[in-house]
């Protein structure tokens, strides 16, 4: 799914002394197909802006944004979200949200249930027990569990990390087109980290075809996102491919954000009088630096 | 002298099996110590035992070489603090201060004394000109800072950081780690960091892994690093910039295990043209 | 976000009434209802009203914002104020004219009635206003603070007034993040689909055990942890325990003691002397 915005600002408590900015006049657009990457820190506006995706925060109602804000775009595939009348179930079916430490959404007494709970409620009519299971089935093994195994089982009774797999089925269980993750590996140790992102790849090479993650993590920004927004202030400040983005460490680390090891290196080296052009990725890194090598 | 002392120590959750198994294990004082490990591993039952949150089922634990008993809970307890992972479950009261004062006002200080203990944690943690401010409204890393901020307000000789750093920001995590460096250094207060970032432990003095309940690696976090194989079969990864290193060794650039930006990029800018 | 909003009334800024010590604020507060509950004639409530609105001067609230709190009884006044126009059965008569206006079946209009359900408006209204005066300039810090010391007294029948304050205390400081964690859980949950809030009364209900469930989860996770933080920092109850913060009266408390005492007792005096009784 493709999406667009243009122009588009949200204040929250509006009129009220705790009126805040959230986003300032924000355009751009994601194409259909990208693993798409929001950096930024606490208080950017990247969990604003990810939060209109599915219709969860809405566009002031359609007269006042005409006499406002004029120009205001907001399309998520054939979804126009400038529009009051907009089937947010239609569109929610379609785009699936994974939020920050998604387990803390779990609620039902087995596994199954949890994860069928998104299923039933975007079917059209009452699905039947098979398509159910089928659905189920299909969600849980994509994560990478057993669903024989755990099916039966209380979410509750899982480790961390199969919990937050559980919380990712139930939410890719309606096959979504396209998938939103705010963070989806904090607080794993390394190897959960790993193998959230391995699956990442796997929904986007299977069912979500459009996949945008808010990261913190710039290492992960640099080795798996096609292309990378930066927000600051409720604005967007860059929309680069990460090999593009990252040359601009110190406009970055000027803005307080983090940049990936490599492109520390980058730097360090570049103040020594070695150029190194890389994608960012450790893989290339090294081998554009070995590339280099002299016997010494 | 050491400041923390475990000899053979076991702990079990119930029918589950051991979260400890015979553990000895011991912290001089003044040491900065990072303690690693998968989720479930056992390392923050070691934090709650040393608190005294737990009781262990077997074995001593001694700290500053008096045994922790039943009895003297409430005094060892001022001399260890520990700062928890959740921002936002730590904290009593709403205003800063007064939730740095909570500790404080537990042991019955006088209020002049209180009132020069959160000055000297505000200031330790950098956050002297939040005193007033409302917590619910600071960043994860400030809040945080203000639990160190209150721990410290009863002067512990060690501080025990229980993944206090999972739930932050890249930019929460560095204000942590910076804070705690320097109380370390500048107060000379011991630390145990449980945390699973690698590159957490690359910046103390001794670093231990540990897996199933036992401490399986004890070293210079440098060493540690090294054992490439080992770590993976305890479900841990390697730093990023230890990967770098060693994909670097292997193709011909003998780069030491400094671990450290600048000296990595001395080092390869010397072999590269 | 949700916090910011609906959580407390607290309205963040300087003035000689939120300066004030919260005991006073409390204790007027009791004062007040008490004098509006013996006001027995116009007078009487318009000098209250005349001081409530010194005070909301001085405040530097907004007076919008201090109506909109008047919004939320409105039912409850135009309720009140119907009953009494139509059942009301004085006889007097404040203007020319009968002393009856409208004889319906039961229900009879008469200038007494007109004349005493104004008097309740006014009265509900007052009450509505003072009692937000209180939250809009105390925190809710220092509410419980001045809720404990008021009743300390009561630690002499060994009633755990330390406990209570700390009990509140806690419940206030985790109200926003208990209400932020509520409008995370119902994102995820609508999300994935959930239909909060529409259809039947059965249908809401069961539409609220996705959100219910874990928000209790993790209160109960908060709670503990919570408690091992406690713990760790030498918590054993209020026996040993000192206050770094002591309330103190000052030279404002006492303009505003004398102040506000005078109102009261001229208004309780009114009550056994009315100027001009209704």
């Amino acid at each position: 799914m493709r999406i667009v915005t243009e122009h588009l600002s949200y204040i929250y408590n509006e009129r009220s002394p705790f009126a805040t900015r959230a986003l300032d006049d924000v355009s751009l657009t994601v194409e259909e197909g990208e693993f798409f990457g929001i950096i930024g820190h606490t208080g950017s506006g990247k969990s604003t802006f990810v939060q209109h995706l599915n219709g969860l925060l809405r566009l002031p109602s359609a007269l006042k944004r005409r006499a406002k804000r004029g120009d205001t775009v907001l399309t998520v595939g054939e979804f126009d979200l400038a529009d009051r009348k907009t089937d947010l179930r239609a569109l929610r079916r379609k785009v699936g949200m994974v939020f920050q430490y998604p387990e803390n959404q779990l609620f039902a007494e087995t596994v199954f249930d949890d994860v069928a709970f998104g299923y039933k409620n975007f079917a059209d009519g009452k699905p039947s027990q098979e398509e159910t299971e089928a659905a189920v089935r299909d969600a849980l093994t994509t994560v990478g569990l057993d669903y024989e195994a755990v099916k039966e089982v209380s979410p509750f009774e899982l480790s961390g990390g199969q919990k937050r797999r559980v919380a990712i089925a139930g939410v890719i269980v309606t096959k979504p087109e396209l998938l939103v993750l705010d963070e989806p590996a904090a607080g794993l140790d390394p190897l959960g980290k790993q193998e959230i992102m391995e699956l990442l790849h796997t929904l986007h090479s299977s069912w979500c075809k459009t996949v945008v993650i808010v990261s913190h993590d710039m290492d992960e920004i640099a080795e798996n996102c096609t292309r990378v927004a930066v927000f600051a202030e409720g604005r967007v400040k860059y929309v680069l491919p990460p090999r593009e983005l990252f040359k601009r460490t110190e406009e970055l680390l000027a803005l307080g954000l983090d940049v990936p090891l490599t492109a520390k290196l980058t730097l360090a080296l570049k103040k020594r009088g070695v150029e190194i052009d890389s994608d960012f990725t450790l893989e290339d890194f090294a081998e554009k630096v070995l590339a280099r090598r002299r016997t010494c | 002298m050491k400041a923390l002392e475990f000899s053979d120590v076991s702990f079990s959750y119930g029918e589950e099996g051991f979260a400890l198994k015979k553990l000895n294990f011991s912290v001089e004082e003044g040491e900065f110590v990072a303690i690693l490990g998968h989720n479930g591993s056992g390392k923050s039952t070691l934090a709650r035992l040393a608190d005294g949150l737990l009781t262990a089922d077997e074995g001593e634990i001694r700290v500053f070489g008096e045994l922790l008993t039943e009895k003297n809970l409430f005094d060892i307890r001022k001399d260890v603090g520990i700062v928890f992972q959740n921002p936002d479950s730590q904290a009593v009261a709403s205003l800063v201060e007064d939730d740095v004062a909570f500790g404080a006002e537990n042991v019955g200080l006088e209020r002049g004394e209180i009132g020069r203990r959160i000055d000297f944690a505000l200031r330790a943690v950098g956050m002297e000109s939040y005193r007033t401010a409302t917590i619910s409204r600071l960043s994860g890393g400030q809040k945080q800072r203000v639990a160190i901020a209150g721990v410290l307000a009863l002067k512990p000789r060690v501080m025990i950081l229980d993944e206090s750093t999972a739930m932050l920001d890249p930019r929460g995590r560095k204000e942590i780690i910076e804070v705690v460096r320097k109380l370390n250094e500048e107060e000379g207060i011991t630390v145990l960091l449980i945390t699973h970032f690698m590159e957490e432990a690359l910046l103390c003095h001794r670093a231990v892994v540990m897996n199933r309940g036992e401490i399986v690696m004890q070293d210079a976090p440098a060493n540690i690093f090294r054992r490439r194989e080992e770590l993976l079969t305890y479900n841990l990864a390697l730093p990023r910039i230890e990967v770098l290193c060693n994909r670097l060794r292997e193709g011909g650039i003998p780069v030491t295990d400094a671990l450290e930006i600048e000296t990595l990029a001395e080092e390869i800018a010397k072999c590269v043209s | 976000m949700l916090k910011d909003v609906s959580f407390g009334q607290y309205y963040p800024v300087k003035s000689f009434v939120h300066g004030l010590d919260p005991r006073l604020k409390i204790l007027f507060l009791i004062g007040f209802i008490v004098a509006i509950f013996l006001a027995k004639e116009f007078l009487a409530l318009g000098i209250c009203a005349a001081v409530l609105f010194a005070a909301i001067l001085f405040s530097r609230v907004p007076i919008g914002k201090v109506l909109r709190a008047v919004r939320g009884i409105l039912f409850l006044v135009l309720f009140t104020a119907a009953i009494n126009i139509f059942f009301y059965q004085g006889e007097r008569v404040y203007w020319n004219g009968p002393a009856v206006l409208l004889q319906w079946g039961i229900f009879r209009v008469t200038q007494a009635g007109i004349v005493f359900s104004a008097f309740l408006v006014v009265r509900l209204v007052l009450l509505v206003v003072c009692s937000s005066m209180l939250t809009y300039t105390t925190t809710p810090v220092a509410l419980t603070d001045g809720i404990e010391s008021l009743l300390t007294p009561l630690k002499w029948i060994r009633f755990p007034v330390h406990e209570l304050a700390l009990i509140m205390s806690i419940a206030l400081r985790f109200i926003p993040i208990l209400l932020d964690e509520t409008e995370r859980i119902m994102n995820a949950q609508k999300a994935r689909g959930a239909d909060i809030g529409s259809g039947g009364p059965i249908r809401r209900v069961r539409a609220i055990v996705p959100v219910l469930i874990p928000l209790l989860l993790s209160a109960f996770r908060r709670a503990d942890e919570l408690g091992d933080a406690m713990d760790a920092r030498c918590y054993s109850g209020g026996k040993k325990r000192t206050k770094y913060k002591k309330l103190r009266f000052s030279w404002r408390d006492l303009v505003g003691v004398l102040l506000l005492a005078g109102v009261i007792a001229g208004v309780v005096l009114m009550r056994f002397y009315p100027v001009f009784p209704l």
